[in-house]
């Protein structure tokens, strides 16, 4: 009689997240899906075209362009991330004082919003007024100053740039939070057999972080096909980019959605971006599972 | 102390080399700080360069650019706040943050506290249900969110995009907040159940005031990106009267592109309350971020 009422208590707690999530999260993600097997502009009816949205999407080689975006950035980001990340936890780990001003500060970009970050380097790399070429030129990289706004290939790569700087204080704390939990005993008897502190890094911290790697390969991989605001940012109102250069899949769903009104055809891109990202997070479970084993 | 000990009763050239090594030490680990100090200047100087711009008046800033300002022109923020209508959108954001935060709080810690505190059948079953949305990138419901949200004749209008943060982050908030209430020792809540004290008021003031350490840290994550967040707030609540700060800098701040002072000042508007809320909460902040990314 009391577990029943109970559990009666249980649902009346559950409910309304429950509600909220099934309809504007779970029910929205089915919908979207078979949404992808039609044609529709949003007003008026509604024709089943089947796979045809997927095939076309696969024929596009807009796609393929973006999609290579997306994986260029990711590949950047996740190496250049994960490198300057381990290398900055390694130094944090053997400083005495000032670590925790250090730590606040490098966080910082991370807490910031994409648009502010975007909008205030676009002012940077504008060729005319912008800093960024007077800066190269007087470093003695002027070959490297070109028209930014023009050069669309830079352009993409400056985004990457950026992006790193964004995103890589991200692994130096998750780096730094698994050397602090490390246990001193092992570094401490491959001092007393004769290592040094490089040899030590190497054969005793490093592959104590393989899973700490893999959950920040797989988060930045996953980041890196879901990422918008900096590309769609570009072609925002301040002298803004055409942003068809430099679509990535987000923004080119976006587009196709909410500029062209092709709601089919962008629910089954949003599919093909949900495979994409199941298919990473698999991936991350598995290669988990075997560095824990 | 021990180590200095042995080394001055070592002989001359054992001793010279423990200060040579010595020497070496002391070279590394100013290396090692002048490497920190430069990466803590590139993480830093990008928004202290910006603050330093928008207090200058125009023609200072294209005099030098670099230099600190030297009379600090007030009148760029007041510029954005009245007349690029940045009140209004401050305002609007900080309406979107406390009201679905606060939301997200309240419903989450309900879900969580059922999941972590009553036994019946479907109880792992429901809290897979929840985590496994985590997976799923907000750009991939986008378009059914949309036309669910229409017909709802909630497009543009702050409802609507509150249910949309409220679903996005359920998946995260229910799952840490069952993981906090897992914490407390059952006998709190029985030996209440038996003082005779109603469900709802056994979670509403004895649970729930144990776990609010937790909840703050994670209401500052789920703040931050209700803040920040630019791709839910562009298609569900663009017009003018309802726009969020990234939104109004991203649709009016370009009028402003060829008098910087003021386009960075309207920046700094958006830029400001995060980086002072983030410099006061960090400690929690980044324990807390420990926990997401190595769950997450």
């Amino acid at each position: 009689m009391l577990t029943r009422r109970l559990r009666r208590w249980a649902w009346a707690f559950l409910a309304p997240a429950l509600v909220v999530y099934t309809i504007f999260w779970v029910f929205a993600l089915v919908s979207g899906l078979s949404l992808g097997t039609t044609k529709w502009t949003g007003f008026g009816p509604l024709t089943f075209v089947g796979t045809d949205n997927v095939v076309s999407i696969l024929r596009d080689t807009h796609f393929w362009e973006s999609l290579g975006r997306n994986v260029i950035y990711g590949v950047l980001n996740t190496i250049f991330g994960l490198g300057l990340g381990l290398v900055t936890a390694l130094l944090l780990d053997h400083i005495k004082h000032w670590r925790v001003f250090f730590r606040t500060a490098i966080y910082l970009p991370v807490v910031l919003s994409w648009i502010i970050v975007i909008f205030l380097f676009r002012w940077l790399f504008n060729p005319t007024f912008g800093l960024l070429n007077p800066l190269l030129n007087a470093l003695g990289l002027g070959f490297l100053a070109v028209n930014w706004l023009i050069d669309l290939r830079s352009l993409f790569y400056l985004i990457i740039v950026i992006a790193i700087w964004k995103t890589y204080p991200i692994s130096t704390i998750t780096f730094y939070a698994a050397l602090q939990n490390m246990p001193r005993e092992m570094k401490e008897a491959s001092y007393i057999d004769g290592a040094n502190e490089l040899l030590c890094t190497w054969y005793v911290v490093l592959p104590q972080l393989k899973a700490v790697v893999a959950v920040l390969v797989s988060l930045s991989l996953m980041d890196a096909f879901r990422v918008f605001d900096p590309f769609y940012a570009l072609s925002g109102s301040s002298g803004g980019i055409g942003i068809l250069d430099l679509d990535v899949i987000a923004t080119m769903l976006y587009r196709r959605a909410f500029g062209q009104f092709m709601l089919g055809n962008a629910s089954a891109l949003g599919f093909i971006l949900f495979v994409l990202t199941l298919a990473v997070s698999v991936l991350f479970l598995r290669t988990l599972g075997r560095t824990e084993n | 102390m021990m180590m200095e000990t042995t080394q001055s009763a070592l002989p001359t050239p054992a001793r010279s080399r423990a200060r040579s090594g010595r020497l070496q030490r002391l070279l590394r680990s100013g290396l090692i700080y002048a490497v920190l100090v430069i990466t803590t200047v590139v993480a830093v100087a990008p928004i202290l360069w910006m603050l330093s711009s928008s207090l200058k008046s125009y023609s200072e800033f294209s005099l030098n650019p670099w230099l600190w300002p030297r009379d600090w022109q007030w009148a760029n923020y007041l510029e954005v706040w009245k007349n690029a209508n940045f009140s209004l959108y401050f305002l609007n954001s900080l309406i979107m943050v406390g009201g679905s935060v606060s939301l997200m709080i309240f419903m989450g810690s309900m879900a969580g506290y059922a999941l972590a505190r009553y036994k019946f059948r479907a109880r792992d079953s429901v809290l897979y249900y929840f985590v496994s949305g985590q997976i799923v990138p907000g750009q991939v419901v986008l378009v059914p969110l949309f036309i669910i949200i229409r017909f709802l004749g909630m497009l543009n209008t702050r409802q609507g995009l509150m249910l949309v943060y409220l679903a996005a982050a359920m998946p995260f908030v229910v799952f840490m907040m069952q993981g906090f209430f897992r914490t407390i020792p059952v006998e709190l809540e029985e030996s209440a159940r038996i003082d005779g004290a109603g469900e709802f008021r056994i979670f509403w003031q004895i649970m729930l005031p144990l776990v609010s350490p937790a909840i703050g840290t994670l209401a500052i994550f789920q703040g931050m990106f209700v803040w920040n967040d630019f791709l839910f707030a562009l298609l569900f609540a663009s017009k003018p009267e309802l726009r969020t700060l990234p939104i109004g800098i991203f649709s009016v701040i370009g009028q402003y592109f060829t008098n910087y002072p003021v386009y960075f000042a309207g920046l700094s508007v958006a830029t400001l309350p995060i980086v002072i809320f983030y410099v006061i909460c960090a400690k929690y902040l980044v324990r807390g971020g420990l926990a997401g990314a190595v769950k997450g």
